[in-house]
Protein backbone atom coordinates (compact mmCIF):
# COMPACT_ATOMS: atom_id res chain seq x y z
CA UNK A 1 0.00 0.00 0.00
CA UNK A 2 1.33 3.61 -0.83
CA UNK A 3 1.60 6.15 1.69
CA UNK A 4 -0.99 8.33 -0.20
CA UNK A 5 -3.15 5.31 0.19
CA UNK A 6 -2.39 4.98 4.11
CA UNK A 7 -3.14 8.54 4.12
CA UNK A 8 -6.03 8.36 2.35
CA UNK A 9 -7.30 5.68 4.83
CA UNK A 10 -5.98 7.53 8.13
CA UNK A 11 -8.61 10.49 7.04
CA UNK A 12 -11.66 8.24 6.08
CA UNK A 13 -11.37 6.28 9.27
CA UNK A 14 -11.20 9.63 11.19
CA UNK A 15 -13.77 11.40 9.43
CA UNK A 16 -16.27 8.34 9.98
CA UNK A 17 -15.75 8.47 13.73
CA UNK A 18 -16.58 11.84 13.91
CA UNK A 19 -19.17 11.54 11.83
CA UNK A 20 -19.87 8.97 13.98
CA UNK A 21 -19.74 10.43 17.17
CA UNK A 22 -21.82 13.99 15.98
CA UNK A 23 -25.14 11.31 14.88
CA UNK A 24 -25.08 9.39 18.10
CA UNK A 25 -25.26 12.76 19.71
CA UNK A 26 -27.24 14.00 17.91
CA UNK A 27 -30.12 11.25 17.33
CA UNK A 28 -32.25 10.51 20.40
CA UNK A 29 -35.41 10.13 21.76
CA UNK A 30 -35.90 13.60 22.84
CA UNK A 31 -36.08 16.29 19.92
CA UNK A 32 -33.13 17.83 21.07
CA UNK A 33 -32.24 20.74 18.24
CA UNK A 34 -28.46 20.29 16.70
CA UNK A 35 -27.54 23.75 17.73
CA UNK A 36 -28.26 22.48 21.88
CA UNK A 37 -26.17 19.63 21.50
CA UNK A 38 -23.69 22.00 19.72
CA UNK A 39 -23.45 24.05 23.32
CA UNK A 40 -23.19 21.26 25.32
CA UNK A 41 -20.08 20.47 23.49
CA UNK A 42 -18.70 24.44 23.61
CA UNK A 43 -19.67 24.29 27.00
CA UNK A 44 -22.14 27.34 26.20
CA UNK A 45 -25.45 25.48 27.16
CA UNK A 46 -26.92 27.08 30.22
CA UNK A 47 -29.70 23.82 30.67
CA UNK A 48 -28.58 21.41 33.18
CA UNK A 49 -31.24 18.81 31.26
CA UNK A 50 -29.80 19.23 27.96
CA UNK A 51 -26.12 18.84 29.44
CA UNK A 52 -27.73 15.13 30.85
CA UNK A 53 -29.16 14.06 28.28
CA UNK A 54 -26.44 14.42 26.04
CA UNK A 55 -23.20 13.93 28.52
CA UNK A 56 -24.62 10.94 30.67
CA UNK A 57 -26.99 9.28 28.13
CA UNK A 58 -25.80 9.93 24.40
CA UNK A 59 -22.02 10.38 25.15
CA UNK A 60 -21.25 7.44 27.18
CA UNK A 61 -23.25 5.28 24.96
CA UNK A 62 -21.35 6.04 21.65
CA UNK A 63 -17.86 5.87 23.81
CA UNK A 64 -18.40 2.60 25.19
CA UNK A 65 -19.26 1.46 21.65
CA UNK A 66 -16.53 2.92 19.91
CA UNK A 67 -14.15 1.54 23.08
CA UNK A 68 -15.75 -2.28 23.15
CA UNK A 69 -15.86 -2.53 19.55
CA UNK A 70 -11.61 -1.78 19.14
CA UNK A 71 -11.33 -4.57 22.02
CA UNK A 72 -13.50 -6.68 20.14
CA UNK A 73 -11.49 -6.70 16.93
CA UNK A 74 -7.98 -6.51 19.16
CA UNK A 75 -8.59 -9.84 20.80
CA UNK A 76 -10.11 -11.31 17.66
CA UNK A 77 -6.82 -10.37 15.43
CA UNK A 78 -4.69 -11.51 18.72
CA UNK A 79 -6.85 -14.74 18.60
CA UNK A 80 -6.41 -15.21 15.16
CA UNK A 81 -2.59 -14.81 14.69
CA UNK A 82 -2.16 -17.61 17.64
CA UNK A 83 -4.24 -20.20 15.89
CA UNK A 84 -3.65 -18.97 12.57
CA UNK A 85 -7.10 -19.09 11.53
CA UNK A 86 -9.17 -15.87 10.51
CA UNK A 87 -12.66 -17.53 11.23
CA UNK A 88 -11.16 -17.41 15.39
CA UNK A 89 -13.29 -14.66 17.34
CA UNK A 90 -14.89 -14.35 20.95
CA UNK A 91 -17.63 -15.86 19.70
CA UNK A 92 -16.25 -18.99 17.83
CA UNK A 93 -13.73 -19.71 20.88
CA UNK A 94 -16.45 -19.65 23.57
CA UNK A 95 -14.16 -17.02 25.40
CA UNK A 96 -17.53 -14.65 24.43
CA UNK A 97 -19.70 -17.55 26.04
CA UNK A 98 -17.49 -18.50 28.76
CA UNK A 99 -17.57 -14.32 29.69
CA UNK A 100 -21.54 -13.84 29.14
CA UNK A 101 -22.02 -17.30 31.82
CA UNK A 102 -19.91 -16.09 34.20
CA UNK A 103 -21.95 -12.82 33.91
CA UNK A 104 -25.28 -14.17 34.16
CA UNK A 105 -24.42 -16.06 36.86
CA UNK A 106 -22.95 -13.29 38.74
CA UNK A 107 -26.25 -11.33 38.13
CA UNK A 108 -28.17 -14.51 39.63
CA UNK A 109 -26.36 -14.15 42.68
CA UNK A 110 -25.44 -10.62 42.78
CA UNK A 111 -27.73 -8.55 41.00
CA UNK A 112 -26.59 -5.26 39.77
CA UNK A 113 -23.53 -4.52 37.07
CA UNK A 114 -20.64 -3.61 39.36
CA UNK A 115 -19.00 -7.20 39.43
CA UNK A 116 -19.87 -7.60 35.41
CA UNK A 117 -15.97 -6.68 34.96
CA UNK A 118 -14.28 -9.00 37.13
CA UNK A 119 -16.92 -12.03 36.34
CA UNK A 120 -16.85 -11.76 32.40
CA UNK A 121 -12.64 -11.85 33.64
CA UNK A 122 -12.90 -14.62 35.46
CA UNK A 123 -15.22 -16.53 32.92
CA UNK A 124 -13.18 -15.29 29.93
CA UNK A 125 -9.75 -16.70 31.54
CA UNK A 126 -11.10 -19.75 32.67
CA UNK A 127 -12.83 -20.29 28.93
CA UNK A 128 -9.06 -19.64 27.35
CA UNK A 129 -7.21 -21.79 30.00
CA UNK A 130 -9.35 -24.99 29.14
CA UNK A 131 -8.96 -24.07 25.66
CA UNK A 132 -5.17 -23.56 26.13
CA UNK A 133 -4.90 -27.17 27.85
CA UNK A 134 -7.62 -29.45 26.16
CA UNK A 135 -7.46 -27.74 22.77
CA UNK A 136 -4.46 -26.17 21.54
CA UNK A 137 -3.85 -28.70 18.76
CA UNK A 138 -7.38 -27.90 17.57
CA UNK A 139 -8.66 -24.98 19.01
CA UNK A 140 -11.29 -23.80 15.96
CA UNK A 141 -13.28 -27.25 16.78
CA UNK A 142 -12.46 -27.07 20.65
CA UNK A 143 -13.66 -23.23 20.60
CA UNK A 144 -17.15 -24.06 18.77
CA UNK A 145 -17.68 -26.83 21.45
CA UNK A 146 -17.28 -25.58 24.27
CA UNK A 147 -19.16 -22.21 23.54
CA UNK A 148 -22.12 -24.39 23.00
CA UNK A 149 -21.90 -26.13 26.50
CA UNK A 150 -21.59 -23.01 27.82
CA UNK A 151 -24.37 -21.24 26.25
CA UNK A 152 -26.49 -24.32 27.38
CA UNK A 153 -25.39 -24.07 31.12
CA UNK A 154 -26.26 -20.36 30.87
CA UNK A 155 -29.80 -21.34 29.41
CA UNK A 156 -29.94 -23.74 32.22
CA UNK A 157 -29.38 -21.64 34.39
CA UNK A 158 -31.71 -18.89 33.17
CA UNK A 159 -34.72 -22.03 33.35
CA UNK A 160 -33.47 -22.89 37.06
CA UNK A 161 -33.54 -19.07 38.29
CA UNK A 162 -35.42 -16.78 36.81
CA UNK A 163 -33.87 -13.72 36.50
CA UNK A 164 -34.58 -10.68 34.62
CA UNK A 165 -34.45 -11.88 31.19
CA UNK A 166 -33.97 -8.45 29.29
CA UNK A 167 -31.17 -7.79 31.40
CA UNK A 168 -30.07 -11.37 30.57
CA UNK A 169 -30.14 -11.22 27.37
CA UNK A 170 -28.41 -7.84 26.50
CA UNK A 171 -25.03 -9.85 27.71
CA UNK A 172 -26.15 -12.46 26.38
CA UNK A 173 -26.89 -10.82 22.74
CA UNK A 174 -24.52 -7.49 23.15
CA UNK A 175 -26.28 -4.23 23.42
CA UNK A 176 -25.42 -0.59 24.21
CA UNK A 177 -28.80 0.42 25.17
CA UNK A 178 -28.55 2.52 28.73
CA UNK A 179 -25.06 2.87 29.19
CA UNK A 180 -23.71 5.52 31.62
CA UNK A 181 -20.88 7.82 32.14
CA UNK A 182 -19.35 4.83 35.13
CA UNK A 183 -19.60 1.94 32.10
CA UNK A 184 -17.21 4.19 30.07
CA UNK A 185 -15.06 4.95 33.54
CA UNK A 186 -14.62 1.66 33.94
CA UNK A 187 -13.79 0.39 29.91
CA UNK A 188 -11.12 3.05 29.19
CA UNK A 189 -8.21 2.34 31.02
CA UNK A 190 -8.26 -0.73 30.16
CA UNK A 191 -7.85 0.01 26.40
CA UNK A 192 -5.41 2.30 26.94
CA UNK A 193 -3.51 -0.55 27.98
CA UNK A 194 -5.05 -2.94 26.33
CA UNK A 195 -4.44 -1.93 22.39
CA UNK A 196 -0.44 -0.36 22.84
CA UNK A 197 0.34 -4.30 24.49
CA UNK A 198 -1.85 -5.77 21.60
CA UNK A 199 0.72 -3.45 19.28
CA UNK A 200 3.65 -4.18 21.12
CA UNK A 201 3.18 -8.17 20.01
CA UNK A 202 3.35 -7.20 16.43
CA UNK A 203 6.91 -8.42 15.19
CA UNK A 204 6.47 -12.11 17.45
CA UNK A 205 2.88 -12.27 15.54
CA UNK A 206 4.22 -11.68 12.06
CA UNK A 207 7.03 -14.45 12.64
CA UNK A 208 4.70 -16.64 14.59
CA UNK A 209 2.13 -16.56 11.12
CA UNK A 210 4.99 -18.53 9.56
CA UNK A 211 4.08 -21.91 11.07
CA UNK A 212 5.74 -22.95 14.45
CA UNK A 213 9.10 -24.52 12.76
CA UNK A 214 9.66 -21.41 11.05
CA UNK A 215 9.17 -19.34 14.37
CA UNK A 216 11.22 -21.54 16.43
CA UNK A 217 14.10 -20.84 13.60
CA UNK A 218 14.10 -17.29 14.62
CA UNK A 219 14.28 -17.45 18.22
CA UNK A 220 10.41 -17.14 19.47
CA UNK A 221 9.55 -19.49 22.36
CA UNK A 222 5.93 -20.69 21.01
CA UNK A 223 4.88 -21.90 24.70
CA UNK A 224 5.61 -18.17 26.15
CA UNK A 225 4.09 -16.40 22.97
CA UNK A 226 1.15 -18.20 23.22
CA UNK A 227 -0.05 -17.77 26.85
CA UNK A 228 0.84 -13.60 26.47
CA UNK A 229 -1.27 -13.22 23.38
CA UNK A 230 -3.93 -15.85 24.24
CA UNK A 231 -3.78 -13.63 28.08
CA UNK A 232 -4.32 -10.41 26.16
CA UNK A 233 -6.97 -11.64 23.41
CA UNK A 234 -9.23 -12.83 26.60
CA UNK A 235 -8.95 -10.01 28.88
CA UNK A 236 -9.57 -7.74 25.85
CA UNK A 237 -12.41 -10.04 24.87
CA UNK A 238 -13.93 -9.88 28.60
CA UNK A 239 -13.60 -6.06 29.11
CA UNK A 240 -15.53 -5.62 25.99
CA UNK A 241 -17.90 -8.08 26.85
CA UNK A 242 -18.37 -6.56 30.52
CA UNK A 243 -19.28 -3.42 28.59
CA UNK A 244 -21.29 -4.65 26.33
CA UNK A 245 -22.28 -8.13 26.10
CA UNK A 246 -20.82 -10.36 24.23
CA UNK A 247 -21.65 -8.97 20.81
CA UNK A 248 -21.13 -11.70 18.26
CA UNK A 249 -19.08 -11.35 14.73
CA UNK A 250 -17.34 -7.69 15.28
CA UNK A 251 -13.74 -9.43 15.67
CA UNK A 252 -14.00 -11.42 12.81
CA UNK A 253 -15.67 -8.92 10.66
CA UNK A 254 -12.86 -6.04 11.48
CA UNK A 255 -9.89 -8.24 11.44
CA UNK A 256 -10.99 -9.45 7.92
CA UNK A 257 -12.04 -6.55 6.36
CA UNK A 258 -8.66 -4.44 7.72
CA UNK A 259 -6.48 -7.46 5.74
CA UNK A 260 -8.19 -6.79 2.50
CA UNK A 261 -7.52 -2.95 2.81
CA UNK A 262 -3.57 -3.20 4.67
CA UNK A 263 -2.53 -6.57 4.28
CA UNK A 264 -1.18 -9.54 6.64
CA UNK A 265 1.29 -7.41 8.18
CA UNK A 266 0.33 -7.00 11.98
CA UNK A 267 2.18 -3.49 12.65
CA UNK A 268 -0.57 -2.13 10.26
CA UNK A 269 -3.19 -5.28 10.94
CA UNK A 270 -3.45 -4.53 14.50
CA UNK A 271 -3.99 -0.88 14.71
CA UNK A 272 -6.15 -0.92 11.84
CA UNK A 273 -8.36 -3.74 13.07
CA UNK A 274 -8.44 -1.53 16.22
CA UNK A 275 -10.23 1.44 14.49
CA UNK A 276 -12.13 -0.39 12.56
CA UNK A 277 -13.39 -2.47 15.24
CA UNK A 278 -14.98 0.92 17.16
CA UNK A 279 -16.39 1.82 13.62
CA UNK A 280 -18.18 -0.72 13.36
CA UNK A 281 -20.07 -1.74 16.59
CA UNK A 282 -20.54 2.18 16.63
CA UNK A 283 -22.65 2.06 13.37
CA UNK A 284 -24.27 -0.90 14.11
CA UNK A 285 -25.03 0.81 16.98
CA UNK A 286 -26.63 4.06 15.46
CA UNK A 287 -28.41 0.99 13.48
CA UNK A 288 -30.04 -0.25 16.28
CA UNK A 289 -30.67 2.85 17.77
CA UNK A 290 -32.33 4.11 14.84
CA UNK A 291 -34.52 1.40 14.69
CA UNK A 292 -35.45 1.56 18.33
CA UNK A 293 -36.57 5.03 17.98
CA UNK A 294 -38.38 5.19 14.72
CA UNK A 295 -40.20 1.73 15.21
CA UNK A 296 -43.45 2.35 16.84
CA UNK A 297 -43.69 0.34 20.02
CA UNK A 298 -40.38 -0.79 20.48
CA UNK A 299 -38.47 0.38 23.37
CA UNK A 300 -35.34 2.65 23.68
CA UNK A 301 -34.58 1.85 27.00
CA UNK A 302 -32.16 -1.33 28.30
CA UNK A 303 -35.23 -3.55 26.34
CA UNK A 304 -34.57 -2.08 23.15
CA UNK A 305 -33.28 -3.57 19.63
CA UNK A 306 -29.31 -5.27 21.14
CA UNK A 307 -26.40 -3.75 18.82
CA UNK A 308 -25.25 -7.63 19.04
CA UNK A 309 -28.53 -8.63 16.64
CA UNK A 310 -27.25 -5.76 14.15
CA UNK A 311 -23.78 -7.40 14.00
CA UNK A 312 -25.10 -10.90 13.36
CA UNK A 313 -26.88 -9.88 10.59
CA UNK A 314 -23.76 -7.72 9.39
CA UNK A 315 -21.43 -10.85 10.05
CA UNK A 316 -22.87 -14.10 9.34
CA UNK A 317 -22.46 -13.27 5.12
CA UNK A 318 -18.84 -12.44 6.07
CA UNK A 319 -18.11 -15.78 8.33
CA UNK A 320 -20.12 -17.52 5.45
CA UNK A 321 -17.84 -15.99 2.89
CA UNK A 322 -14.65 -16.86 4.97
CA UNK A 323 -15.18 -20.34 5.22
CA UNK A 324 -16.20 -20.65 1.41
CA UNK A 325 -13.04 -19.41 0.77
CA UNK A 326 -11.19 -21.80 2.92
CA UNK A 327 -12.32 -24.42 1.90
CA UNK A 328 -11.53 -23.46 -1.89
CA UNK A 329 -7.54 -22.59 -0.77
CA UNK B 1 36.32 -27.16 17.33
CA UNK B 2 33.42 -28.47 15.42
CA UNK B 3 30.18 -25.81 15.19
CA UNK B 4 27.76 -27.89 15.62
CA UNK B 5 28.00 -31.12 17.73
CA UNK B 6 25.48 -34.59 18.68
CA UNK B 7 26.80 -36.21 21.32
CA UNK B 8 24.35 -39.38 22.37
CA UNK B 9 21.71 -37.91 20.56
CA UNK B 10 18.10 -38.74 20.54
CA UNK B 11 16.12 -37.67 18.31
CA UNK B 12 12.42 -38.61 17.26
CA UNK B 13 8.68 -37.31 17.65
CA UNK B 14 6.69 -37.18 20.88
CA UNK B 15 7.85 -40.42 22.51
CA UNK B 16 8.61 -42.31 19.73
CA UNK B 17 12.46 -41.64 19.23
CA UNK B 18 13.71 -42.23 15.62
CA UNK B 19 17.62 -41.32 15.66
CA UNK B 20 18.85 -43.31 18.85
CA UNK B 21 22.15 -42.69 20.40
CA UNK B 22 23.50 -40.65 17.59
CA UNK B 23 26.80 -38.91 17.49
CA UNK B 24 28.28 -36.27 14.95
CA UNK B 25 30.65 -33.14 14.63
CA UNK B 26 29.94 -30.79 11.95
CA UNK B 27 33.14 -29.04 11.44
CA UNK B 28 33.50 -25.22 10.87
CA UNK B 29 33.65 -23.79 6.70
CA UNK B 30 31.81 -27.56 5.71
CA UNK B 31 29.30 -28.22 3.21
CA UNK B 32 27.65 -31.56 4.76
CA UNK B 33 24.21 -33.86 3.13
CA UNK B 34 22.28 -36.33 5.29
CA UNK B 35 20.91 -38.72 2.71
CA UNK B 36 19.06 -41.61 3.26
CA UNK B 37 15.75 -43.24 2.61
CA UNK B 38 12.18 -42.11 3.52
CA UNK B 39 11.24 -42.59 7.05
CA UNK B 40 15.31 -42.79 7.51
CA UNK B 41 14.95 -39.86 10.36
CA UNK B 42 17.57 -37.44 8.66
CA UNK B 43 14.80 -34.56 8.95
CA UNK B 44 13.82 -35.70 12.18
CA UNK B 45 17.85 -35.40 12.96
CA UNK B 46 18.29 -32.09 11.09
CA UNK B 47 15.26 -30.30 12.90
CA UNK B 48 16.06 -32.17 16.65
CA UNK B 49 20.06 -29.89 15.84
CA UNK B 50 17.74 -27.00 14.93
CA UNK B 51 15.95 -27.61 18.59
CA UNK B 52 12.83 -27.21 16.05
CA UNK B 53 11.98 -30.52 17.46
CA UNK B 54 12.84 -31.27 21.13
CA UNK B 55 15.49 -33.62 21.92
CA UNK B 56 14.53 -36.98 23.95
CA UNK B 57 17.84 -37.13 25.45
CA UNK B 58 22.01 -36.72 25.11
CA UNK B 59 23.19 -33.14 23.92
CA UNK B 60 23.42 -30.67 21.12
CA UNK B 61 26.47 -28.32 21.03
CA UNK B 62 26.85 -24.77 19.28
CA UNK B 63 30.28 -23.89 18.89
CA UNK B 64 31.33 -26.25 21.77
CA UNK B 65 28.40 -24.89 24.39
CA UNK B 66 25.34 -27.10 24.74
CA UNK B 67 22.49 -24.71 22.74
CA UNK B 68 20.37 -24.49 25.58
CA UNK B 69 23.00 -22.49 27.31
CA UNK B 70 21.67 -19.93 25.11
CA UNK B 71 18.48 -18.14 24.63
CA UNK B 72 16.65 -19.29 22.07
CA UNK B 73 17.31 -15.51 19.66
CA UNK B 74 20.87 -16.04 20.18
CA UNK B 75 20.69 -19.36 19.17
CA UNK B 76 18.79 -17.69 16.25
CA UNK B 77 21.86 -14.96 15.34
CA UNK B 78 24.00 -17.88 14.99
CA UNK B 79 22.35 -21.06 13.06
CA UNK B 80 19.13 -20.35 10.37
CA UNK B 81 16.75 -22.77 9.63
CA UNK B 82 14.53 -23.76 6.54
CA UNK B 83 12.05 -26.00 7.49
CA UNK B 84 10.04 -28.00 5.31
CA UNK B 85 6.75 -27.02 7.09
CA UNK B 86 6.79 -23.30 6.43
CA UNK B 87 2.74 -21.46 6.60
CA UNK B 88 2.09 -19.05 4.34
CA UNK B 89 0.40 -15.92 6.31
CA UNK B 90 -2.27 -14.93 4.20
CA UNK B 91 -1.63 -12.45 1.73
CA UNK B 92 1.55 -11.72 2.83
CA UNK B 93 3.76 -10.65 0.48
CA UNK B 94 7.73 -12.01 -0.48
CA UNK B 95 9.19 -8.76 1.35
CA UNK B 96 7.37 -9.13 4.41
CA UNK B 97 7.87 -13.08 4.69
CA UNK B 98 11.57 -12.48 3.70
CA UNK B 99 11.35 -9.57 6.01
CA UNK B 100 10.65 -11.91 8.89
CA UNK B 101 14.51 -13.32 8.52
CA UNK B 102 15.63 -10.26 10.39
CA UNK B 103 14.09 -10.65 13.45
CA UNK B 104 16.55 -12.41 15.49
CA UNK B 105 19.17 -9.53 14.64
CA UNK B 106 17.46 -6.56 14.70
CA UNK B 107 15.20 -8.15 17.50
CA UNK B 108 11.23 -7.61 18.87
CA UNK B 109 11.57 -3.85 19.20
CA UNK B 110 13.64 -2.70 16.28
CA UNK B 111 10.60 -4.66 14.12
CA UNK B 112 7.96 -2.74 15.12
CA UNK B 113 9.56 0.23 12.89
CA UNK B 114 9.89 -0.26 9.16
CA UNK B 115 12.96 0.12 7.65
CA UNK B 116 14.70 -1.40 4.68
CA UNK B 117 17.91 -2.69 5.59
CA UNK B 118 20.80 -4.34 3.28
CA UNK B 119 20.36 -8.06 4.57
CA UNK B 120 16.75 -7.94 3.38
CA UNK B 121 17.64 -7.09 -0.48
CA UNK B 122 20.59 -9.02 -0.13
CA UNK B 123 18.71 -12.04 0.27
CA UNK B 124 16.34 -11.38 -2.45
CA UNK B 125 18.70 -10.41 -4.85
CA UNK B 126 21.07 -13.74 -4.00
CA UNK B 127 17.82 -15.74 -4.63
CA UNK B 128 16.55 -14.02 -7.93
CA UNK B 129 13.01 -12.59 -6.30
CA UNK B 130 14.33 -8.73 -6.36
CA UNK B 131 11.43 -8.11 -8.97
CA UNK B 132 9.06 -10.45 -7.26
CA UNK B 133 9.46 -8.38 -4.03
CA UNK B 134 5.93 -6.82 -3.54
CA UNK B 135 3.97 -9.80 -5.07
CA UNK B 136 1.99 -11.65 -2.48
CA UNK B 137 3.34 -15.16 -1.83
CA UNK B 138 0.01 -17.17 -1.95
CA UNK B 139 0.25 -16.17 -6.10
CA UNK B 140 3.55 -17.53 -6.44
CA UNK B 141 4.80 -20.84 -8.08
CA UNK B 142 5.63 -23.31 -5.56
CA UNK B 143 9.67 -22.94 -6.65
CA UNK B 144 9.16 -19.24 -6.49
CA UNK B 145 7.63 -19.63 -2.49
CA UNK B 146 10.25 -22.50 -1.76
CA UNK B 147 12.96 -19.59 -2.78
CA UNK B 148 11.03 -17.34 -0.93
CA UNK B 149 11.93 -19.35 2.36
CA UNK B 150 15.20 -20.11 1.64
CA UNK B 151 16.11 -15.88 1.29
CA UNK B 152 14.20 -15.17 4.54
CA UNK B 153 17.06 -17.98 5.80
CA UNK B 154 19.72 -16.22 4.23
CA UNK B 155 18.11 -12.46 5.52
CA UNK B 156 19.04 -14.03 9.23
CA UNK B 157 22.60 -13.80 8.53
CA UNK B 158 23.60 -16.65 10.22
CA UNK B 159 26.99 -18.42 10.11
CA UNK B 160 25.34 -21.98 10.05
CA UNK B 161 22.62 -23.01 8.13
CA UNK B 162 20.05 -26.16 8.37
CA UNK B 163 18.50 -26.85 5.03
CA UNK B 164 15.42 -29.59 5.06
CA UNK B 165 15.19 -30.22 0.85
CA UNK B 166 16.21 -27.07 0.27
CA UNK B 167 15.65 -28.24 -3.42
CA UNK B 168 11.81 -29.17 -3.39
CA UNK B 169 9.49 -27.65 -5.99
CA UNK B 170 12.86 -26.04 -7.40
CA UNK B 171 13.41 -26.83 -11.26
CA UNK B 172 16.58 -28.07 -12.35
CA UNK B 173 18.01 -24.42 -13.25
CA UNK B 174 17.05 -22.91 -9.90
CA UNK B 175 18.78 -26.46 -8.45
CA UNK B 176 21.75 -25.72 -10.17
CA UNK B 177 21.50 -22.15 -8.57
CA UNK B 178 20.91 -23.15 -5.23
CA UNK B 179 23.86 -25.92 -4.95
CA UNK B 180 26.22 -22.90 -6.81
CA UNK B 181 24.60 -20.21 -4.09
CA UNK B 182 25.42 -22.82 -1.16
CA UNK B 183 29.07 -23.48 -2.66
CA UNK B 184 29.82 -19.95 -2.52
CA UNK B 185 28.05 -18.95 1.27
CA UNK B 186 31.01 -21.60 2.03
CA UNK B 187 33.88 -20.29 -0.06
CA UNK B 188 33.23 -16.20 0.41
CA UNK B 189 31.14 -16.25 3.46
CA UNK B 190 33.19 -19.53 5.40
CA UNK B 191 29.18 -20.58 6.05
CA UNK B 192 28.51 -23.96 7.82
CA UNK B 193 25.39 -25.64 5.99
CA UNK B 194 24.11 -29.05 6.52
CA UNK B 195 21.23 -30.01 4.48
CA UNK B 196 18.87 -32.90 3.91
CA UNK B 197 18.91 -34.10 -0.07
CA UNK B 198 16.84 -36.54 -1.83
CA UNK B 199 19.24 -36.53 -4.73
CA UNK B 200 22.17 -38.20 -4.18
CA UNK B 201 24.24 -37.00 -7.27
CA UNK B 202 23.54 -33.84 -6.03
CA UNK B 203 24.55 -34.33 -2.69
CA UNK B 204 27.85 -36.11 -3.84
CA UNK B 205 28.27 -33.29 -6.71
CA UNK B 206 27.77 -30.40 -4.06
CA UNK B 207 28.68 -31.59 -0.34
CA UNK B 208 31.97 -32.14 1.23
CA UNK B 209 31.07 -34.71 3.44
CA UNK B 210 27.81 -37.51 2.78
CA UNK B 211 26.23 -38.73 5.81
CA UNK B 212 24.05 -41.84 4.90
CA UNK B 213 21.07 -42.70 7.58
CA UNK B 214 18.98 -45.85 7.68
CA UNK B 215 16.76 -46.57 10.48
CA UNK B 216 18.00 -43.83 12.30
CA UNK B 217 21.44 -44.41 12.09
CA UNK B 218 24.30 -43.51 10.39
CA UNK B 219 25.60 -46.46 7.93
CA UNK B 220 28.02 -44.59 5.93
CA UNK B 221 29.78 -40.97 6.63
CA UNK B 222 32.52 -39.70 4.45
CA UNK B 223 33.92 -37.95 1.38
CA UNK B 224 31.06 -38.38 -1.05
CA UNK B 225 34.02 -40.93 -3.15
CA UNK B 226 33.89 -42.88 0.27
CA UNK B 227 30.36 -43.17 0.87
CA UNK B 228 28.74 -43.24 -2.99
CA UNK B 229 29.64 -47.05 -3.33
CA UNK B 230 27.65 -49.75 -5.05
CA UNK B 231 27.64 -51.46 -1.71
CA UNK B 232 26.53 -48.18 0.40
CA UNK B 233 23.58 -47.98 -2.56
CA UNK B 234 22.46 -51.41 -2.13
CA UNK B 235 22.73 -51.49 2.04
CA UNK B 236 21.22 -47.80 2.40
CA UNK B 237 18.76 -47.75 -0.32
CA UNK B 238 18.06 -51.10 -1.57
CA UNK B 239 19.09 -50.24 -5.20
CA UNK B 240 21.46 -52.47 -7.29
CA UNK B 241 23.50 -49.28 -9.37
CA UNK B 242 26.85 -48.27 -10.55
CA UNK B 243 29.37 -45.25 -9.81
CA UNK B 244 31.25 -43.70 -12.42
CA UNK B 245 32.76 -40.42 -12.50
CA UNK B 246 31.30 -37.05 -13.10
CA UNK B 247 32.07 -36.39 -16.40
CA UNK B 248 32.55 -32.42 -14.98
CA UNK B 249 34.13 -32.66 -11.69
CA UNK B 250 35.00 -36.22 -11.45
CA UNK B 251 33.01 -36.60 -8.54
CA UNK B 252 30.95 -39.86 -8.15
CA UNK B 253 27.49 -40.43 -10.26
CA UNK B 254 25.13 -43.26 -9.72
CA UNK B 255 22.90 -44.90 -12.47
CA UNK B 256 20.90 -47.56 -11.35
CA UNK B 257 21.23 -50.55 -13.13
Amino acid sequence: MTAAGRAGLVALAAASGVGLVLAHLLIGRSDLPAGDVIDVLTGRSGSPAHEIIVLDYRLPRVLVGLGAGCLLAVSGVLVQAVVRNPLAEPSTTGVGAGAALAVVASLVWWPGHERAQAAALVGAVATGAVLYVVGRRALAVAGVLLGAVLAAVTSLLLVVDSAPIGTVLRWLVGSLNARTPEDWARLWPWLVVLVPLAWLLAAHLNVWALGDAAAVGLGVRPGLLVAVVLLTAVVAAATAIAAAGAVAFVGLVAPHVARMLVGADHRVLVPASAVLGALLLSLADLVAFSVSVRLPGVATDVSGVPVGAVTALLGAPVLVSLIRRENRA
Amino acid sequence: MSVLAARRLDAGHGRRVVVPGLDLEIEAGTVTALVGPNGSGKSTLLMTLARVLRRQGGEVLLDGEPIDARSSVEVARRLGVLPQTAVVPLGATVREVVEQGRFPQRGAWAMLRRRDDGALWRALGLTGLTDLADRRLDSLSGGERQRAWIAMTLAQETGVLLLDEPTTYLDVRHQVDLMRLVESLRDEHGMTVVMVLHDLNQAARHADRVVALRDGRVRADGSPAAVMTPAMLAEVFGIDAVVVPDPVTGRPLFVAR
